[in-house]
């Protein structure tokens, strides 16, 4: 009854399936999002549009009303000295050339004129305006054109505030989608090594300790054993439909499995410590633990076993004993109140709940969720915790290391500067500063790509320059994208490692 | 964060019934350790990075300074060339029409300055400022500069011209960024928890105020109390006014602009075209004031938003997980509904073939 079976074969149709549902479940509320978020920009182009499209006239007059002047200053010079001496004539209107260099220079920002008589159209065109949109509600803000109009400014006020957190939270949610796929295919890709290199695998020792008994436990190959005990219904406490086979086989709970009650305090005592909430630690009684949390369908796989293949936070051993219990209602109240942290997320999951069992020795604990939401455990990734494995792997905790991400940043910055060099005759260096500039959405404005800087008339606009024009944005919008997949990629990460040296320097006591 | 929580404890009264963790250590030793140990945390979490922050910008500003004072202004160099030739040509023109004919002068003086103009403008597409490096680079504008850099606002209206301006820029921004981001959640958690506190006691005294709540009893809030969005989008709109009022005085702005300027800078767009104290007609003095308090604002108002996001965050969590249960209730009994339809159809059938049969 204890025997255990391989699964991979009959489990990665299965895996593939419940993958993609996953993907496609969180898509669904990225995509609205982004739908979102294009329709917005759209709309706020058309109304900047219309707005501004009015009193460029009157900012060039301004330049030649300026012009004018001087003009009549240096006839006034001009006559005053009847006797033309050069010098004196010469410095009088080095002064006034002065003066009108600085008219100039003071109207030349404001209004960020070409040169004026060239400039015969306005630059609010549809595709100015929108350019401008995006670069409004990205936060980078070239600063290259800007609103003239009051009505114009005011419009931007109100287009801001409502536009920048929607389209702040629409990249989180596409970075954390990413980054969800990231780890997958690493996850594919070091498949072969897990085993191997998970017991030296250094990172683990930086993760908490509860890890350390798993690395202590036996290790049969490569799978881990996930029984399908039956899958608890919500708000009936006591039906239990077993599914035998769903999974596969049952797998015999390490009675003895060594757990440390240092490492269970310790675990303890971290997730205490993360959670704002005030413990309940009345809820021992695991048929409390919340039929409500333990939402619909949940498919309860325990992954209760020693040898359980996962990195990081996976599996979750059972001992028996009070502190068991502790340790689940913790775990639940934990993923509770994890879920209640951390930030609004992408991926709604239905099948996020956990039902834990309490069932006597020698009958494995069901514990999995399926979808496992990868930001539930991210935020206070020290709390190693209780993750419900998903599946066969713990996806949230699968270290991508820090080199790789930021080599792949490197490589898109360097990507993008050379392209711009191409096309901008900027230098190297140049296009790679402006690069970074528009991608830490800092956005200067002193280099801009010129397919931004609209001129001409929309009909004079070449397809080349639009293309031009849509690969920029393509390009600093996917990019703004990779650093948010880098940001929720590395959190966990800096996180865990910045409260571990805060640890090792007695900051905080355990 | 436990300690961070009891230090929170300590520092805002006791609002939370949670003892501090500060075992019951007769030795006075201990006692000393463990404070020593609480301020050394206190200040790397709170006071610190606000401190660092601070530092970061300074030693920014004097590095950018240092590095792009004396830059070499090839613009300026080319417009004082133009000038020049402006100014020969017109002396040319002048000499010219000896007698002189108002109209032709004109005409050829306008063609002169309007090739002038031209010049000029490109050269200020070119970064031209008008003024030498020196007067750009003062230590406020510096200040401006790298905090604009490490907020990632990016106004614009000052900018490295030098190849190692831009390198130590890129570095500068590397570097600065995580520990924004450091600053921005810390301040944003601890005025939250602030504005929380306040909050839950202006309800707990405006509930003890009306005693016949329940029964005369007065009832211990049990529930979770959340602040709502909207008393952090009136804390928001209150500051925004203060930054309207303040830089319209100063700058002699409309208030339209100067909450053009505000909300621009907290949403950290930062266009560049309205920075207090960077026009070139100010005076030195007063630039370097108005400068600083832009800063200051600027940081201020940075931490009020992280505070925004983090009580904005939960309503709104909370909220949407009501309403993601309310759905998902409703979901259950209709499914429920069904599978009982359906399973009393199919019991009524397979009544009514045994019946037949």
């Amino acid at each position: 009854m204890s025997s255990v079976v391989s699964l991979d074969g009959r489990d990665r149709p299965n895996f593939l399936k419940r993958l993609t549902a996953n993907c496609i479940r969180a898509s669904c509320s990225q995509i609205g999002l982004v739908v979102l978020v294009v329709m917005y920009v759209l709309l706020g182009a058309a109304l900047f549009e219309y707005l501004e499209s009015g009193p460029e006239v009157q900012k060039r007059s301004a330049i030649q009303r300026s012009r004018e002047e001087c003009l009549k200053e240096l006839w006034a010079i001009t006559e005053r000295l009847n006797v033309l001496y050069e010098r004196n004539w010469t410095r009088l209107v080095h002064e006034q050339l002065r003066k009108f260099e600085s008219s100039i220079v003071a109207a030349a920002r404001q209004s960020d004129a070409q040169p004026a008589e060239l400039a015969l159209d306005t630059k609010w065109t549809f595709s100015g305006s929108l350019i401008y949109c995006i670069t409004l509600i990205t936060t980078i803000g070239y600063g290259n054109v800007s609103p003239r109009t009051s009505a114009g400014r005011a419009a931007t006020v109100a287009y801001a505030a409502a536009g920048v957190p929607l389209t702040l939270a629409c990249l989180a949610g596409l970075g954390a989608s990413l980054a969800r796929l990231a780890r997958l295919a690493w996850l594919r890709a070091t498949k072969n090594k897990v085993p191997n290199t998970w017991r030296k695998d250094g990172e683990l020792e930086n993760h908490f300790q509860l890890h350390e008994q798993q690395r202590l436990l036996p290790q049969p190959a490569e799978h881990n054993q996930y029984t399908s005990f039956p899958p608890r219904m919500h708000k009936s406490p006591g039906i239990v439909k077993t599914r035998a086979g769903d999974r596969g086989q049952y797998s015999q709970v390490f009675e003895k499995a060594p757990m440390s009650p240092r490492a269970a305090t310790l675990g303890r005592v971290k997730r205490n410590a993360l959670s704002d909430e005030p413990q309940t630690s009345s809820a021992l009684q695991t048929q409390t633990l919340d039929r409500k949390r333990a939402a619909n369908n949940v498919k309860c796989l325990a992954t209760v076993h020693g040898p359980s293949r996962g990195r990081g936070r996976g599996t979750i051993q059972r001992p028996r004993g009070a502190a068991i219990e502790q340790l689940i209602a913790e775990e639940c109240g934990e993923i509770f109140v994890n879920r209640s942290q951390e930030d609004l997320d992408d991926s709604e999951d239905p099948d996020e709940g956990i039902c834990p069992h309490d069932t006597p020795s020698r009958v494995p604990l069901i514990w999995s969720e399926d979808n496992h939401k990868m930001k539930s455990c991210a935020v206070p990734s020290s709390s190693a915790s209780t993750s419900v494995q998903h599946q066969n792997h713990s996806l949230e905790h699968c270290h991508i290391p820090v080199g790789i991400v930021l080599f792949l940043l490197l490589g898109y910055i360097a990507v993008g500067a050379a392209i711009f060099s191409v096309w901008e005759n900027w230098s190297f260096l140049d296009a790679a500063y402006f690069c970074f500039i528009a991608l830490a959405t800092i956005g200067f404005g002193d280099f801009v790509p010129t397919s931004f800087l609209t001129l001409k008339n929309s009909a004079e606009n070449s397809k080349s320059e639009y293309i031009q024009m849509i690969a920029c944005c393509a390009y600093l919008v996917f990019g703004l994208i990779l650093i948010a997949m880098a940001f929720s990629l590395l959190q966990d990460e800096v996180v865990a490692r910045c409260t571990q040296l805060a640890n090792s320097l007695g900051l905080t006591r355990q | 964060m436990e300690r961070q929580h009891n230090l929170h404890s300590s520092i805002h009264g006791s609002f939370r019934s949670k003892d501090s963790s500060s075992t019951v250590e007769s030795d006075p030793r201990e006692k000393i350790k463990d404070c020593l140990r609480k301020f050394i945390a206190f200040m790397f979490t709170q006071v610190g990075v606000g401190a660092l922050v601070v530092c970061y910008a300074i030693l920014g500003a004097a590095s950018f300074m240092h590095i792009e004072k004396d830059s070499p202004d090839e613009q300026l160099e080319n417009v004082v060339q133009w000038r020049r030739n402006c100014v020969e040509q017109l002396w040319n023109i002048t000499n010219k029409y000896n007698v002189l004919n108002y109209t032709a002068w004109m005409s050829n003086s306008n063609k002169v300055l309007r090739d002038f103009q031209n010049n000029v403008t490109s050269a200020i597409h070119l970064g031209y400022n008008g003024r030498s490096s020196e007067d750009i680079w003062s230590f406020p504008a510096a200040l401006m500069y790298s905090l604009s850099v490490f907020t990632m606002i990016g106004y614009g209206n000052v900018v490295p011209k030098t190849v190692w301006g831009k390198i130590v820029t890129i570095a500068y921004a590397c570097f600065g960024i995580p520990i924004y981001v450091l600053y921005f959640c810390n301040m944003g958690k601890v005025l939250a928890k602030t504005f929380k506190w306040l909050y839950i006691t202006a309800h707990e005294c405006s509930r003890r105020e009306d005693p016949l709540l329940e029964d005369g009893e007065i009832q211990p809030i049990k529930k979770k109390i959340t602040v709502p969005s909207t008393a952090c989008l009136w804390v928001i709109s209150f500051y925004i006014l203060t930054g309207t009022i303040m830089f319209g005085a100063w700058e002699k702005w409309n208030y339209l602009d100067s909450t053009y300027f505000c909300v621009i800078s907290l949403c950290k767009i930062g266009f560049g075209d309205f920075v207090p104290g960077a026009n070139i007609a100010d005076s030195a003095e007063g630039s370097h004031l108005k400068l600083v308090i832009n800063f200051i604002y600027v940081l201020l108002g940075m931490g009020l938003v992280a505070m925004c996001y983090n009580l904005m965050c939960e309503d709104v969590r909370v909220k949407v997980r009501e309403l993601r249960e309310d759905l998902k209730n409703c979901l259950d009994d209709i499914t429920l509904k069904i599978t009982v339809c359906m399973n009393d159809t199919k019991y009524y059938h397979q009544r009514q073939t045994r019946n037949i049969k």
